[in-house]
């Protein structure tokens, strides 16, 4: 069970003092983030020895480029296509919002991977594996209407052309029409996102709450 | 709190997968320190693939571009919309369209009537005043029509529709009533935009929609998905037109829409990827074997940290709240 951390000797040995001490200043000031508001007190201030692994970082840079997809895309949204499409600017904060998106998919495989490769998923845990698979499964929906959301040729012809197998029900029971892009741009800005940020919430309360599993 | 020096239940390996090699589960101060370097890192790498690589922008088609370049393809779909032999008019419930040869081919011309001229009007009133299967016979017989100045198929690859060379569609002749009239002055609105404008201004707040739905109506634009390598049955899932860099990480419903039996069905497509997605979230961390696969194979050894040969492991800052951990051998 988790241990309040506000104990005089746990606010002793995580101070700012006791980490210099420890590891000198440079550490001390890049990790800081991790001991001031708003995260001081939602991370754990010590991990395992085995856990030290870059491995054990792509959950962390995955969770790092949905932030930054939130923040690009919320400045996306809020210039709209005219703009991104047709500013030098706003191309490329595009260009880096399709990146994000493109290294949000690899490192979370990567963190697949590694959950996977250490039996991360055992007893308890596979109701964190279970959130964690409907995060992939929402993201590829994600980024399927933000292809669509894209205002380009290619998402008028994937609109059309994906129709008959992604849609199976008449146009999502007729809610919406892929073709329509003001639906698609609604779902990819206001819909999914809220969803997935839901879902990765209740999947970092889990590690928080079940710790870091040992290796098979 | 207690001080019995044993490892949580959870973290336990599970009865008859003991562990195979030593980890070091002491406690350490957490790496964060490297989250704001990786962070920097990666935003330097977004940023220059976001200036230099850019991404995929390829402009979007227009009803008035798509029919400048191919006026005969467009002169078909329209004649397709009247016989209702085009996409949407097959999908017209499912699209929750009105009658297709309504929407993109009458409707347009009796609301611009007042600017095309009087022949146009009079154009309309004629097939409107006519029975249905009027309608229908002189739109079939002018679809038929148009195939005969459509050139042969070129072969040789992917299948494409051609479209009927539009310099010869005033030699046409034949029992098409005022059809011939309709199509030229729907093409001519088509391809000055005006047909554009009034499929986005009868359905506001749906952008687009109608116009993406008529485009994929005309030829062009399979046509040029299959001209860059882009239906399904040419891995187009993972492609993006005029870009090196694709979904790669939709690979896997690709090869399920292109190598499995009746992948290429939307049905069948979706069976198959639930499929996957239930062996990956139960079977795989569930099922006994497979579930011990990692450790079968040893891989936790290649992820996880241990420490180099005379390394010191430094002090756990925490350890009178971890007075279980240990360092772990074999056992």
């Amino acid at each position: 069970m988790a241990q309040p951390e506000t104990t005089e000797t746990t606010s002793d040995v995580h101070g700012y003092r006791a980490r210099v001490a420890e590891h000198g200043r440079f550490r001390a000031v890049m990790e800081s983030f991790a001991y001031l508001p708003p995260f001081g007190g939602m991370f754990k201030k010590t991990s395992p020895f085995y856990a030290e692994s870059y491995w054990y970082c792509m959950g962390g840079i995955t969770f790092l480029m949905f932030v930054y997809l939130t923040i690009s895309g919320i400045i996306l949204a809020w210039l709209g296509p005219f703009w991104w499409l047709t500013n030098s600017v706003g191309m490329v904060l595009k260009s880096t919002h399709y990146w994000a998106a493109q290294a949000f998919f690899f490192f979370l495989v990567l963190h697949l991977i590694r959950v996977w490769a250490t039996g991360a998923f055992r007893g308890r845990r596979w109701l964190n594996w279970l959130l964690g698979s409907a995060v992939l499964l929402l993201g590829l929906g994600e980024n399927l209407f933000g292809l669509l959301a894209r205002g380009d040729w290619e998402s008028q012809f994937v609109a059309m052309h994906s129709d008959d197998m992604l849609f199976t029900q008449p146009f999502f029971f007729h809610l919406f029409s892929p073709a329509n892009f003001t639906a698609d741009l609604a779902i990819h800005v206001a819909v999914i996102p809220v969803i997935l940020f839901g879902l990765i919430i209740a999947h970092l309360t889990l590690v928080r709450l079940q710790g870091i599993a040992r290796p098979l | 709190m207690s001080t019995t020096p044993v490892a949580p239940l959870e973290e336990q390996p599970a009865a008859g997968e003991p562990s195979e090699a030593a980890v070091v589960t002491q406690h350490v101060r957490h790496a964060y320190w490297k989250y704001p370097i990786i962070a920097l890192a990666l935003a330097i790498v977004l940023g220059l693939l976001g200036a230099f690589a850019g991404s995929p922008n390829s402009p979007r088609a227009t009803i008035a571009q798509t029919t400048r370049q191919d006026p005969g393809g467009a002169a078909l779909a329209l004649t397709q919309e009247l016989t209702r032999m085009s996409a949407s008019a097959g999908n017209q419930q499912e699209f929750g369209l009105g009658p297709p040869g309504e929407l993109f081919v009458t409707g347009p011309l009796r609301s611009f009537s007042p600017l095309l001229g009087g022949n146009i009007a009079a154009a309309l009133a004629q097939y409107q005043a006519a029975p249905s299967s009027q309608q229908a016979t002189w739109a079939n017989n002018y679809l038929k029509a148009l195939a005969t100045i459509t050139p042969e198929s070129m072969g040789g690859g992917m299948e494409t529709a051609m479209s009927p060379d539009y310099a010869k569609i005033n030699t046409l002749h034949g029992d098409f009533g005022p059809v011939p009239t309709l199509i030229k002055a729907d093409v001519q609105l088509a391809r000055t935009g005006h047909l554009e404008q009034y499929l986005e201004a009868r359905d506001p707040g749906h952008t687009l929609h109608l116009v993406t739905i008529w485009l994929y109506d005309h030829p062009k634009m399979l046509n040029d998905a299959v001209a860059n390598g882009l239906t399904d049955d040419q891995w187009g899932m993972v492609k993006e037109r005029g870009y090196s860099v694709g979904p790669w990480y939709l690979i896997i419903p690709a090869i399920i829409h292109v190598e499995f039996p009746n992948g290429v069905t939307g049905t069948g497509f979706v069976l198959w990827n639930l499929l996957v997605a239930l062996l990956f979230i139960f079977a795989l961390p569930l099922l006994p074997g497979v579930r011990s696969l990692p450790r079968l194979l040893r891989l936790p050894r290649l992820i996880v940290r241990r420490p180099m040969a005379g390394e010191e492991i430094p002090p756990d800052p925490d350890a009178g709240r971890h007075p279980e951990l240990q360092e772990v051998g074999p056992p």
